[in-house]
């Protein structure tokens, strides 16, 4: 069954040629969906492993997690898509690169062996470099050569890292090589891998160029795949599998260096998308510091901060989609009003934001809650210090949008009217989640925090 | 056990949801709705205390005579806000809910994390009462009420998180406790804190207002005294004891002294309330329980003047339609029952004998004395001073607004005659005198089970001294009703100067124009020049440093995006260019190229 689940997608991207182009965004929706449903719905004991020339693919909880976000986020995108996409050419490229994309990622999830994850990990970036140029303009198309040689420049340099655990253990599979120790330098060029995926200081550059990417694009890349593979390699090989020799407080510094400085240029950036994209970066840094913190609350926080965010920040994402469509312009100077002209999709953007934030009951809370938590329990206080000024940071700037897209009233902007239902409930359904999340979680865990 | 503390708290939820659910009604409905939840809700605080009452220890008292304390304010502002504003619509009165509700769950958490959560709900459901009207005054107070509480937020999560854990090294818990401090201090208005507060209480809604002034800083304070007494222990650092003090000392007097100036009535009462929370704040800063007991007493007091402060001002504002006190004047023949209300509440934020603030600014100025420091005395002694100028700013507004000639104009006809305004202010009147009159009843009963007994505290010296308030008040009286007897008319006459007949507008001379002399005196201009240039706003100081920080960052940024990997570009192309001379299209190069190919490869199997 799991062969099904990670091969449905690249099946359904290649069948979706067969039927006619404007149907191909209903069979992305519904792949993604029957996908979804497979995932959630599958009992214990078909959750079998399964071996496909020599290489094993695995199924355990992280994997599960990571699997079900991203199908779900990706669900929802498509639906989104119905209604943001107007030419057919558009939507069938879309659809037949996304799948592929998803794909690749549940690829990368699933697999319990280096190589295999090397190779999802690289059709994801391929995969990335088409979508960000999907109009092909020299613009957009110059962005999308950044990212890709960027990402692969980075993917590159991991494989190093990935040979020398290979000549250190004798073996490519993930669970065999439990217990061994690398040394620091071998973190570091897999540590190079990640960044450049999950964009963080300083190879994070391509993540804001690629926000001329058209929206559903550009969530797929922030909230449901491609940053969040990065994420989800450094929990793979470095958390309870193998152990670093030496001092990796570098890393966890880089990471908090690169969510500060994210931070800060997100105060001052005018376009509604760029905000976003460096608060994605910001956010990365904080979940890739809480990761190197290696202490099961500070894990346990950026698992929940990683549901928070890919929930979130797709709302947020597809909010500025809809804004785009609104305005005519991404800058958010020349918005304004929405708040009593859209009141859904306020209260959409609205919860998203509490949740990225880290307002309690909102889940975000609780992930970004733990995070800090663990660092104190590492004895780093100044680390716990930092994380709490990257999360002012992200109060700061969301609101300063917020205000100036929703709250402030401005006489010279024309709104334009579209058919924009759809969309609207997408973000009010993300934003609804998160808090949703957040309040099952407060019930069903909140008596862990009562000291 | 536990779940049934929060009883309030999910019967004020319960309340905001069926507000929700019942959009559709008529106001006159939704009227006793609210009333009858609001009321329910002070019924179940009183409650939790008689059911919990063996069990609790002293902490756990505070937080009951909080809990009561958040409810009878907000259920008499509730009824209070049926009268002022019966437009509201079912927005407001659930998000009223929610923000009283979260309230009461603030003070009655015991564990940290559910503190914090309650915290935030309260947060951001006052923030959208604050935009409530959604003005453009009103916009910008409330960004800048959410992101100053909200940073501040982040940093009590800091504390809280950090005092959990035991093994903190020395300076860390210095931090924290500044964490701590300006997580509670954004909220209740401290000293560099408090830039949000002379614009978000103003454009509130005029009950939110009394509410914000009244309840909500209150838990800020709350929120102090149990970190400061119960974590970190009173004199575990001397330094910010002195700290505490001196702040102290400055948030008393700039409030009142800015409040001197200030010609918006709601404004005014925003800056005395700065004032105020810096006498409780110097009550808390000693360390003492009779400090403490001075505070919480103190705090009880300003709840009740200053919510009934605002709430009169309300009605001054429904009246006039606008917050000027220049637009004010003469109005005690149109309210009687409100000029008595206001001018008790005034008397009490005064501290005049025997009213409330008499009393509890006396407990305080004792546990000052009693510390004996340097910087206490002078505390004191500012306390005194800081409640001359009080009365001092009240005499204005009572002036302006009640007394005088009437030049008010009035813009729409209200009765003072309905149930709905005289239970809120006649019963916060009430508190003000019943608190004053009887202390030593009240600091028996109500404080000694939450601070202990405390024996220097002489109420019955503090009586005594009331005693004379009593007398003066007789004296007056007396000399009312003789001047009133005696003297039946007023004479008016024009006003000629030099054979001219001068208009109403020049000759009047009003109190706000009176005290443009406060303005010009020597050493107090000094002070308010520098307050104009922004020196003590916090707000616009740290948004001009995280200006140039994002300006730092953003160099850093386009040096990164533009420099590295542009170079990093380059020497790519500069490398690939190399090897483009290798393929030449010549086949016999390439198979030359594959020959020695193999034979690398061979060699290294062979050696292998």
């Amino acid at each position: 069954m799991l062969f099904l689940i990670i091969i449905l997608p690249f099946l359904g991207a290649f069948l979706m040629r067969i039927f006619k182009k404007r149907f191909s965004i209903y069979i992305a929706g519904l792949i993604t969906f029957l996908d979804f449903i497979l995932i959630i719905s599958l009992p214990d004991t078909l959750k079998s492993t399964f071996e496909f020339l020599e290489i094993l693919f695995l199924w355990d909880d992280i994997s599960f997690l990571f699997a079900t976000t991203s199908t779900f986020v990706a669900l929802l995108i498509f639906i989104y898509s119905f209604g943001y996409f107007k030419e057919e050419k558009e939507k069938s490229f879309f659809s037949f690169w996304a799948l592929i994309f998803l794909g690749s990622m549940l690829g990368v999830v699933f697999s319990d062996n280096l190589i295999s994850l090397y190779f999802f990990w690289e059709i994801a970036g391929i995969c990335s470099y088409r979508l960000i140029g999907t109009y092909r303009e020299k613009e957009h198309l110059l962005k999308a050569d950044k990212a890709f040689m960027m990402t692969t420049g980075g993917a590159g340099i991991m494989f190093l890292s990935f040979v020398y655990i290979y000549l250190l253990t004798g073996t490519f599979s993930i669970s065999k090589m439990t217990g061994f120790s690398v040394p620091w330098f071998v973190f570091l060029l897999f540590f190079i891998g990640v960044i450049t995926k999950s964009a963080t200081f300083p190879l994070h550059t391509w993540l804001p160029d690629a926000s001329v990417a058209p929206t559903p694009v550009t969530a797929f890349l922030h909230a449901a795949v491609l940053v969040k593979i990065g994420i989800y390699g450094l929990l793979r090989l470095f958390w309870k599998t193998l152990f670093i020799e030496g001092n990796i407080i570098w890393a966890i510094y880089l990471a908090l260096f690169s969510s500060l400085i994210a931070g800060f240029v997100a105060l001052m950036e005018k376009d509604f998308k760029k905000i976003l994209a460096y608060s994605t970066v910001s956010q990365l840094g904080f979940l890739i510091s809480g990761i190197l913190l290696l202490n099961e609350r500070a894990i346990r926080g950026v698992l929940v901060f990683y549901l928070a965010h890919a929930l979130g920040k797709g709302g947020l994402f597809l909010t500025s989609g809809i804004m785009e469509r609104v305005f005519g312009t991404k800058d958010i100077t020349r918005m304004g009003s929405i708040m009593k002209k859209m009141p859904q999709i306020t209260l959409g953007y609205f919860l998203s934001m509490l949740s990225v934030i880290g307002v309690p009951p909102f889940l975000g809370f609780f992930g970004k809650l733990n995070v800090i938590m663990g660092s104190f329990e590492n004895k780093m206080v100044f680390v716990g210090f930092l994380l709490c000024i990257s999360s002012i940071l992200t109060l700061l700037y969301l609101w300063r949008t917020f205000k100036f897209v929703f709250i402030i009233e401005n006489d010279n902007i024309e709104i334009k009217s579209e058919k924009i239902e759809i969309m609207n409930l997408v973000v009010v359904l993300l934003g609804i989640f998160s808090f949703l999340a957040g309040i099952i979680f407060l019930f069903s865990e909140g008596g862990s925090f009562v000291y | 056990m536990y779940i049934k503390i929060f009883l309030p708290v999910f019967v004020c939820y319960g309340f905001s949801i069926l507000n929700i659910f019942s959009f559709k009604l008529k106001r006159d409905i939704r009227k006793h709705l609210s009333t009858i939840g609001s009321f329910s809700v002070l019924i179940l605080s009183i409650y939790i205390l008689r059911i919990h009452l063996p069990l609790f220890n002293q902490w756990e008292k505070i937080s009951t005579f909080f809990a009561i304390l958040i409810s009878g304010i907000s259920f008499l502002c509730i009824v209070y806000s049926q009268w002022y504003n019966p437009s509201v619509n079912f927005v407001y009165d659930s998000l009223f809910f929610i923000f009283v509700g979260s309230m009461i769950g603030v003070v009655l958490s015991s564990s940290l994390i559910i503190f914090y959560i309650f915290w935030e709900i309260m947060t951001i459901s006052s923030f959208f009462l604050i935009l409530y009207e959604n003005t453009d005054e009103a916009k910008s107070a409330s960004i800048k009420y959410i992101i100053m509480t909200g940073t501040g937020s982040i940093f009590l999560l800091f504390g809280i998180i950090g005092i959990s854990f035991a093994e903190i090294p020395n300076l860390w818990k210095h931090i924290l406790f500044l964490s701590i401090f300006i997580g509670a201090g954004v909220k209740s208005g401290i000293f560099p804190l408090n830039s949000w507060v002379p614009e978000a209480y103003p454009t509130a809604p005029t009950p939110i207002s009394a509410i914000f002034s009244g309840i909500m800083s209150k838990t800020g304070i709350y929120a102090f005294i149990k970190f400061y007494f119960a974590i970190f222990q009173p004199n575990w650092s001397v330094i910010w004891e002195n700290i505490m003090v001196i702040i102290g000392i400055i948030t008393l007097l700039s409030g009142v002294l800015l409040a001197l100036i200030q010609h918006d009535i709601k404004k005014l009462l925003a800056y005395h309330s700065i004032s105020q929370i810096g006498y409780i704040f110097l009550g808390i800063a000693t360390g003492t329980s009779i400090g403490l007991l001075g505070a919480l007493y103190h705090l009880l007091n300003h709840s009740i003047f200053k919510s009934l402060l605002f709430l009169g001002s309300g009605v001054l504002i429904k009246l006039t339609g606008s917050r000027e006190l220049e637009k004010y004047g003469g109005f005690s023949s149109i309210l009687p029952f409100t000029f008595l209300a206001f001018s008790i509440a005034s008397f009490s934020i005064s501290g005049l004998p025997p009213f409330n603030g008499f009393v509890s600014k006396w407990i305080i100025c004792q546990a000052l004395l009693e510390k004996k420091t340097g910087i206490s005395i002078l505390a004191m002694v500012i306390s005194l001073l800081g409640s001359a100028l009080t009365l001092a700013s009240f005499i204005k507004v009572l002036n302006d607004s009640f007394l005088g000639v009437g030049k008010g104009k009035i813009k729409e006809k209200i009765s003072e005659k309905t149930s709905f305004l005289i239970i809120p202010l006649g019963t916060l009147a009430f508190g003000c005198l019943f608190f004053g009159m009887f202390p030593g009843l009240v600091v028996n009963k109500i404080f000694a089970p939450m601070t202990g007994n405390i024996q220097t505290l002489n109420i019955k010296l503090i009586n005594a001294v009331s005693l004379w308030g009593y007398i003066s008040i007789l004296i007056f009286f007396f000399l009312y009703i003789y001047l009133s007897k005696s003297v039946k008319k007023f004479k008016e006459k024009n006003v000629f100067v030099g054979g001219e007949r001068l208009s109403y507008e020049i000759t009047d001379f009003d109190g706000s124009h009176f005290y443009k002399t406060v303005y010009e005196t020597n050493v107090i201009k000094e002070f308010y020049e520098i307050e104009k240039k922004g020196i003590f706003d916090s707000y616009s100081i740290s948004e001009k440093l995280l200006n140039f920080t994002s300006k730092l960052s953003n160099k850093i940024e386009v040096f990164v995006r533009d420099e590295i990997y542009r170079k990093g570009r380059d020497l790519i192309y500069f490398i690939t260019e190399r090897f483009k001379s290798f393929q030449n299209g010549l086949l016999p190069r390439y198979i030359l190229w594959v020959i020695a190919g193999l034979i690398f490869i061979m060699e290294v199997l062979k050696r292998w």
